[in-house]
């Protein structure tokens, strides 16, 4: 007798948005995404085969500055994607990834962030 | 004020550089996914005790973090690394470091999420449960009876870049 289960969990999925599909065996809770070419190419839940909902994403609400954040493919920010369903939502968040920039570069006349005789050229 | 970017805390990076989180593993250490709401405006470049989760006087307590028992719990939920428990990567000008998506149960209802504190869980000294970085939602999310899931940027939850300019 092999050590198969008898009984596997098969789940398919698929998306609103675009003809893509997909099928996991995975017996716990899970979700899978795909890149969606029916929406700004984002990386997007798929639901549940036959669940009747909504997919849209939402573009950031504050201003970028400095953070790097997730670029859709019209190039614009977008900070997550709601899925709508009859009994729900869910909600998928791009987080922007905190950075810091180290660069030997020159000092330059009137940048005050490189004021310091220490960060000019040669110096520490 | 309230929150308006993402950022290393400063201190995280002196302490790694000096050592002073001796117990410190990059490989082994648990980081956790702690959700915030409005009130609070994260500063980078606080001391290291009050950059850490729920620490005395720190913006990072739990009357300000946005949890739900059994889905996303207080204290946030722990991050998987993309290859067994490694977070950290070392590439060519980059160090950075990341993770799998994080989410909740499929059964969360939370509202006025705004951003996220990453901090270190098994850090016990010099002070427990630092701050490593905080990463803003760049405006209010929610779920209801649903799965609030967080997708960390390709970039990584942090990255220093090391280039000759």
């Amino acid at each position: 007798m092999s050590g198969e289960p008898l009984l596997r969990v098969e789940t398919r999925w698929s998306c609103p948005n675009c003809p893509a599909t997909d099928v996991t065996f995975e017996p716990r809770p899970h979700t899978r995404f795909h890149r969606c070419a029916g929406l700004l190419g984002l990386d997007v839940p798929f639901v549940v085969d036959g669940t009747a909902c909504k997919i849209e994403a939402v573009e950031r609400a504050d201003y970028v500055g400095s953070d790097i954040v997730q670029l859709a493919g019209d190039g614009r920010p977008y900070m997550s994607v709601i899925t709508t369903r009859d009994d729900g939502q869910d909600c998928t968040v791009y987080a922007p990834c905190a950075s810091l920039s180290a660069s030997a570069g020159r000092a330059r006349p009137g940048i005050g962030a490189l004021a310091d005789p220490a960060c000019a050229e040669g110096g520490a | 004020m309230a929150w308006s970017g993402s950022a290393i805390f400063r201190q995280w990076i002196a302490d790694c550089l000096t050592r002073t989180q001796t117990s410190l593993n990059f490989g082994t250490d648990v980081p956790k996914a702690a959700l915030y709401n409005n009130s609070i405006t994260p500063d980078n470049n606080v001391t290291a005790a009050l950059s850490a989760y729920n620490a005395g006087t720190s913006q990072w307590l739990t009357a300000n973090e946005v949890s739900q028992a059994g889905q996303w719990a207080t204290g946030g939920v722990a991050l998987s690394g993309t290859s067994g428990t490694t977070h950290f990567n070392d590439t060519s000008s980059a160090v950075w470091y990341t993770a799998s998506n994080t989410a909740s149960g499929s059964a969360a209802t939370l509202a006025n999420v705004y951003g996220t504190l990453v901090y270190d869980d098994t850090l016990t000294a010099p002070v427990a449960d630092q701050g490593i970085c905080f990463n803003y939602f760049g405006g209010v999310q929610s779920v209801t009876s649903g799965t609030f899931t967080v997708v960390w940027h390709a970039n990584g939850i942090w990255r220093i870049t090391d280039t000759v300019a």
